[in-house]
């Protein structure tokens, strides 16, 4: 499960899934954190956060490496789908 | 505790171990090493209560992999000696329905070999090139890991 507000798109989820199931996008905003008269700093902003179940082999490292927690474990009754398409879940689906 | 036999001895041991107390199939696998041109299958065998788990190991030519169904002894390794067959090459002498589970006919490589190419993965673009945000403020790009040579992630020796 995704916690999309802890996310800072940092993408070592991405980066370090063995079976390269999650995809991210995200795009850069000035901080508003940011202190006035110094360089403008920016964030990045999620867009787009997918697992695909299809691929997924729930090994969990994805949640080890998130320095944020911003994905843990949750129980998911039912991953049966009827297409390849279905089985990758979004950000929706995931928070 | 794991027992190594020969491949000859493989079907006598099975049968010791099976009416020394190990009535229950636990598991039949193989491990390659193409360093050593071998392949070794190994099975573990659970016991009836009291008697502990235990095991054999049979050391085959890498090249010829060939060894007696033990099929006969716990109906259900007739299921894993087919997926072993599948997967690592091994043929299993006995066992009369070795078809493949998950593979289409025509496969060189059994795709548990260490040798066997990973081709779809050279050919699927990796997510964690993706640069989140302001990508041309990177600092550097993320190495994709794993090279474009469909074998090259297998383990040198």
């Amino acid at each position: 499960m995704l916690l999309d507000d802890k996310c800072t798109s940092c993408m070592l989820c991405v980066r370090e899934c063995p079976v390269w199931c999650i995809t991210l996008t995200a795009h850069a905003e000035p901080d508003p954190a940011s202190p006035p008269g110094g360089r403008q700093r920016t964030i990045n902003v999620l867009d787009h956060f997918a697992i695909d179940y299809g691929v997924c082999m729930f090994c969990g490292i994805c949640i080890d490496v998130c320095p944020f927690e911003a994905l843990e474990w949750s129980a998911i009754d039912n991953l049966v789908e009827t297409s390849r398409e279905a089985a990758v879940h979004d950000r929706e689906r995931l928070t | 505790m794991i027992t190594e036999v020969h491949a000859g001895g493989w079907s006598a041991a099975a049968t010791a171990m099976r009416d020394g107390g190990g009535a229950w199939f636990g598991l039949l696998t193989a491990v390659d090493d193409p360093a050593a041109s071998t392949l070794d299958v190994v099975l573990v065998v659970g016991g009836d209560a009291g008697v502990a788990d235990r095991g054999l190991r049979c050391t085959l030519d890498r090249a010829d992999p060939c060894l007696d169904s033990v099929a006969g002894l716990w109906p259900g390794a007739a299921f894993a000696e087919r997926e072993v067959h599948e997967m690592f090459g091994v043929s299993f002498l006995g066992n009369l329905d070795l078809r493949p589970l998950l593979l289409p006919a025509g496969v060189a490589t059994p795709p548990l070999r260490r040798d066997a190419g990973l081709g779809r993965r050279a050919s699927t673009e990796w997510p964690g090139e993706v640069e989140p945000g302001d990508e041309a403020r990177a600092r550097r790009r993320p190495v994709r890991p794993v090279a474009a040579d469909a074998t090259d992630w297998v383990v040198k020796l």
